[in-house]
């Protein structure tokens, strides 16, 4: 087991320096002359070359990697070109909101595509299988920034039950129940297309497993339906599961961004594409590469929690090729 | 929305020897796939959706940029019978020649990305060794970015429209799609018929093309197809943050987008389009259910 | 049959979502503990005022900074007056080329710093002295897009509590010269500028004015307190807090939950029901703000006076006011905005007249065979660029096909302020400011960038004549009197413009709201509102 962790940590490393590697040469990509989006739009050409100097972009591509890689190392992404603060500073806080809306939208949709999935799967092929996957599948395709306004149209505007904004009150806000408070909506509306495609593929290794041979012969041998889906059916289903799930939780750290806009969430989502549209490429490089980072820690993390469900995956390639 | 890890059992491992054996799989596939009559409304629901959207100059009884009615008529009101937007434009004619942007959103990248992941996963496992190990590396580096992600990034930096965002799902997908192709391959490598294939002399060009594409591609258009429903959803999403294609073109993420603002008072500017993307996204599923059923003798109907 | 039963079926449908959808939602009463919450429509720039531009950045940094005068926003009257601020008083030479402040005694920055003369005068060396110090030459580039730099010539501190400042030629605009929004004249506290330098200031905007800044969260919001120890009236409320609401939807639901006091650029197909449901609607028929084409004099195409007035005839500006603005707005004639003392509101130019616009193109060789093609760069600003999609189907009509090239905001006003490349025929612009020599740095033949908004490269010496005597004049009357003499000229001789609109900048209110005051401007002085429950 531990060899298997520090293997799979060992394929981390060349994963992260290409994850920077990408990343810094989105400024290369980015339109645009930097030093004219740092100095507005009345910067003059002197002054775009002594900031051009300063910056160190004269300097050859791989020392300007070198330099910005041993910043980032020391924690240090950068000064924001909008805002004139350290990245850190605003992204950090953010990526906090984003993982706890992230999160909690990932637990709702494991919960409903887990159980769905397997109720589905028991009654695979019939009626009530068609009907939940289909139901389930429409709410996963609808799109999100549509869906989370009629929610707040029915829940805060015209029943007054939940916040329709933020993430907690302006005026006397800001504790455990007021945030919860506001996560409600979100969370709901970003959970749903993971909650489709979790129950989807519980349903299809569900059904994979129990047409196994040694399901077959448990059956043969008169043991309960019930405990044959328990202790049998879903122990050994659930590796692929847990491999789909991390990678839900990893997509929807990016992927919340349109929540984030209907629901004027402050979260890191929404600032990368303010960023992005605003040209401010050191949050945008900041945003990604923790998001990045993320992702991968939270695969590695499902990966390992597979090679211990289910010891044959203990080979670092292993847990891959499932 | 995204994210669809392979299945497990699309993994197929039937050998298919001789064009002939392929044939008889084929015909005994479209029958099973006939028998469903879910896939098989969702198909004939796909390629009317697309029927319409190609002839969309001769089937739309409108202009889809001129103002024909006034603003937000309901549906019924001045002849429109799915009403008009907030530009006064008739959104059944939106909603038709939108299903061409949104349909080639969904098909065109997706499809792309799949025909090079074959050819990239194929080579890669087949041949192995550092080959193999360097491809990895390099799709797991593209894969350290979740796919939303990566579409905004691509999308907003490049300038925004059709372009961009077939560029940014055809490259957010091929790391998904060549590992599938790759773990594919690797499993049809070890089967037995290989090893015969390969002791009777086959060279590895007639290996790979004879007995181990035919048995990757199946499995890759299934998972292909169910994505091009997600990218439908994707690539509508991508144009509601402003990064898709610009007016007065409109997909059906636009439409939706752009009738956010009078969802009270005329909630049909965005309902209309909001289903044509749902029934697309839930057409290509059952599609991909029917297929897999289809292809895979082992996940067929019991 | 058939289709009055399918009609039936689809209005069954909708009524069901109607019912859904639209019953009345009758505003909420906000909470009040003192604490005002305003939506904005996009997030503002840096709060530097020397080197920042745009309408939200003006809108934070009035409640934070003070100038020596400032435009009076505390009344909604047209036209808006001068009231001295930092300066009790000021005196003007006879030759209008001195201009002297008394400075108002007294009056500390949020820092505890005394403001007095020294003050002042370090704030000008920013941006006007090369060899001072603290010389940045970012705000020196700013300022010269209004003409500070070249219009200044020195700047004298004549004792503790007067400041002398000296022109190179007579201007009797120069009290209204950056109290505009791109740059902003403020003055900030030297000890901050010393202690937190340029890089610093964004995030400790120091100045005297009735709100100290707290803090902001990058585009979320941006808080303030009300300053207990300004010098003049103090602010009824407690605590402004400026939330980002990019998203239009989103921010019409933060109002009707309750979670902003007041809102600024609603969907304008949405005003009538918040009104309906008990919101306030506030507008002003005088707001600065006029939305129009600019035409570029370098294109081959557009050389041609005739295809300008052809394009002046032929948009509908009565349909867009009402059908896409739904009355908030009025069309425009001349370039004079509604907010300027110098506007008149009789002038009329080119009205619609279809006809005359394909008379006019026919007679510049063009036809339905022969039709013109025009590139049109368009901004992306939230709005679904109705106006755009509207003035290219009527162009359409007479025989113009517009090609939009849209750009999000930031990209747009890169491209527009170094002025259009010879590949643009057109573009557009929403602005205006209140000193009618605003129209000179878009007519004048020196202003063209990078020293003026004069984007199109238009020329006409007659006109700068007239708006250069303007500047010159004295009296008041007389010089609107010359501004309107002028904008007429431009536009009836060489149509360099297609003014549109003038925008009469709606705000809705919670009802608890009592005191705001829609003035005359894009930005809005918070000091006298105040919330009842």
């Amino acid at each position: 087991m531990t060899r298997f962790i520090v293997g799979r940590l060992l394929l981390v490393v060349p994963v992260l320096i290409g994850v920077s590697i990408i990343v810094f040469l989105l400024v290369q990509l980015a339109p645009g002359d930097v030093t004219s989006t740092l100095l507005g739009p009345m910067g003059s050409e002197s002054a775009k070359e002594v900031l051009r100097v300063k910056m160190g972009l004269d300097k050859p591509l791989p020392i300007q990697y070198a330099k910005w890689l041993g910043q980032i190392l020391q924690g240090d992404l950068g000064t924001s070109w909008v805002h004139k603060r350290p990245v850190t500073d605003i992204v950090l806080p953010k990526f906090a909101t984003t993982a706890l809306l992230a999160g909690t939208a990932a637990l709702l949709a494991y919960l409903i595509g887990f159980l769905s999935g397997i109720f589905a799967a028991a009654k695979a092929y019939r009626a009530h299988d068609r009907v939940a996957m289909a139901f389930i599948l429409i709410l996963g395709s609808t799109p999100l920034y549509w869906l989370g306004l009629i929610l707040v149209l029915l829940f805060s505007l015209t029943w007054r039950l939940l916040p329709a904004t933020g993430m907690a009150s302006f005026i006397g806000g800001g504790g455990v129940l007021d945030v919860l408070e506001h996560l409600i909506l979100p969370a709901v509306t970003a959970s749903l297309p993971s909650a489709a495609i979790i129950a989807r593929m519980t349903r299809a290794t569900m059904i994979e497993t129990l047409s196994q041979n040694y399901i077959r012969v448990a059956r043969a041998k008169g043991i309960r339906r019930g405990v044959i889906l328990r202790k049998h059916a879903l122990r050994n289903a659930l590796p692929p599961i847990v491999t789909v799930s991390g990678m839900e939780l990893g997509y929807l750290l990016g992927g919340v961004v349109f929540v984030e806009v209907v629901f004027a969430w402050p979260g890191l989502g929404f600032q990368l594409y303010n960023s992005i549209i605003g040209r401010d490429i050191p949050i945008v490089q900041g945003a990604v590469i923790l998001i990045a980072l993320a992702f991968v820690l939270i695969n590695l993390f499902a990966d390992v929690l597979n090679a211990y469900l289910d010891p044959r995956t203990r080979t670092a390639e292993g847990a891959r090729e499932s | 929305m995204t994210t669809l890890s392979p299945t497990p059992d699309l993994a197929t491992s039937a050998p298919a020897s001789r064009f002939g054996v392929f044939l008889r799989r084929l015909k005994s596939a479209c029958q099973t796939y006939a028998k469903d009559p879910a896939s098989l409304a969702a198909l004939s629901f796909l390629l009317l959706v697309a029927i319409v959207a190609i002839f969309a100059p001769y089937v739309a009884p409108y202009d889809p940029h001129e103002m024909i009615g006034w603003r937000n008529s309901l549906p019924g009101e001045d002849g429109l019978f799915l009403g008009a937007d907030g530009d006064g434009r008739d959104v059944l004619s939106r909603l038709i020649w939108g299903g061409r942007v949104s349909l080639l959103t969904g098909v065109v990248p997706t499809l792309l990305s799949m025909v090079v992941s074959l050819l990239i996963g194929v080579t890669a496992a087949y041949i192995g060794g550092w080959l193999d190990q360097i491809v990895m590396r390099i799709l797991d580096m593209f894969f350290a970015f979740p796919i939303v992600l990566m579409a905004t990034v691509v999308a907003g930096i490049l300038n925004p429209g059709l372009f961009t965002i077939c560029i940014a799902i055809f490259i957010a997908l091929l790391p998904y799609i060549t590992r599938l192709v790759r773990t594919t391959t690797l499993q049809v490598k070890r089967q037995p018929y290989i090893e015969a294939a390969r002791a009777g002399g086959a060279s590895n060009w007639a290996i790979a093309s004879r007995y181990v594409f035919p048995n990757v591609v199946a499995p890759s258009i299934v998972y292909t197809t169910t994505l091009m429903g997600l990218m439908v959803v994707l690539g509508s999403a991508l144009s509601f943050l402003g990064l898709g294609v610009q007016p007065p073109e409109a997909d059906w993420g636009t439409m939706v987008s752009e009738g956010r603002s009078v969802l009270r008072k005329a909630p049909h500017v965005t309902i209309f389009p909001g289903l044509a993307i749902v029934m697309t996204a839930l057409a290509f599923g059952f599609i991909g259910d029917g297929l897999r059923d289809a292809l895979d003798p082992r996940a067929r109907r019991r | 049959m058939v289709e009055i039963s399918v009609r039936r079926g689809v209005a069954c449908g909708f009524l069901a979502a109607a019912l859904a959808l639209g019953g009345s939602l009758a505003a909420k009463p906000a909470k009040a503990d003192g604490t005002f919450i305003w939506g904005m429509p996009a997030d503002h720039s840096i709060l530097d005022p020397h080197v920042t531009c745009g309408w939200m950045a003006k809108f934070v940094n009035y409640q934070i900074y003070e100038g020596l005068v400032e435009i009076d926003l505390t009344s909604s009257e047209w036209p808006t007056k001068l009231k001295g601020q930092l300066a009790e008083s000021w005196e003007i030479s006879d030759d209008g080329t001195e201009y002297t402040f008394h400075l108002r005694a007294g009056v500390t920055f949020h820092d505890g710093t005394e403001m007095n003369a020294d003050a002042v005068k370090y704030n000008y060396d920013r941006f006007l002295d090369p060899d001072a110090p603290h010389f940045n030459e970012t705000a020196h580039a700013y300022m010269d897009f209004i003409r500070v730099i070249g219009d200044v010539k020195s700047v004298e501190v004549v004792d503790d509590m007067t400041i002398k400042v000296t022109l190179n030629s007579p201007n009797y605009e120069f009290l209204r010269t950056g109290m505009e929004d791109c740059p902003q004249m403020y003055i900030i506290s030297p000890t901050a500028l010393q202690t937190y330098g340029d890089d610093g200031i964004p995030l400790h905007p120091i100045g005297t004015g009735k709100f100290k800044f707290v803090e902001r969260e990058a585009s979320v919001s941006t808080t303030l307190v009300r300053n207990e120890d300004y010098w003049g009236e103090k602010p009824e409320i407690d605590r402004i807090i400026f939330r980002i609401l990019e998203d239009p939807p989103t921010r019409v639901n933060a109002l009707r939950a309750g979670e902003a006091h007041a809102i600024q650029d609603p969907p304008w197909d949405e005003i009538q029901g918040l009104e309906d449901d008990g919101f306030v609607i506030t507008k002003n028929d005088n707001a600065p703000t006029i939305w129009y084409l600019s035409f570029n004099m370098n294109s081959p195409k557009m050389q041609d006076v005739r295809i300008r007035q052809a394009i002046n005839y032929a948009i509908d500006k009565e349909g867009i006011v009402e059908r896409i603005l739904q009355g908030y707005g009025r069309p425009a004639y001349g370039m004079l905005n509604a907010g300027t003392y110098a506007h008149d509101p009789d002038f009329v130019s080119y009205t619609y007249d279809p006809d005359k616009a394909r008379a006019l193109l026919k007679e510049a060789g063009y036809d339905e065979d022969n039709r013109l093609s025009l590139e049109f760069d368009v901004m992306i600003y939230g709005t679904g660029e109705l106006t755009e999609k509207w003035i290219q189907r009527d162009l359409k009509k007479v025989g113009i096909d517009l090609n939009l090239n849209m750009m999000e905001w930031l990209a747009y006003l890169d491209a527009w302020v170094p002025g259009m490349t010879d590949d643009v025929d057109l573009n557009e612009m929403v602005w205006g400011e209140q000193t009618p020599r605003w129209t000179a740095f878009g007519y004048r033949c020196d202003r063209v960038p990078p020293h003026g908004n004069n984007i199109g490269w238009y020329c006409n010496e007659k006109v700068d004549k007239i708006l250069q005597q303007a500047l010159e004049t004295r009296d008041e009357a007389e010089r609107a009197a010359l501004y309107q003499q002028a904008d007429a000229m431009a536009m009836m001789e060489d149509a360099p413009n297609a003014p549109i609109y003038h925008y009469y900048n709606p705000i809705v209110l919670n009802p608890s709201v009592k005191g705001y005051v829609n003035a005359p401007a894009n930005w809005w002085d918070l000091s006298t509102v105040r919330i009842e429950e």
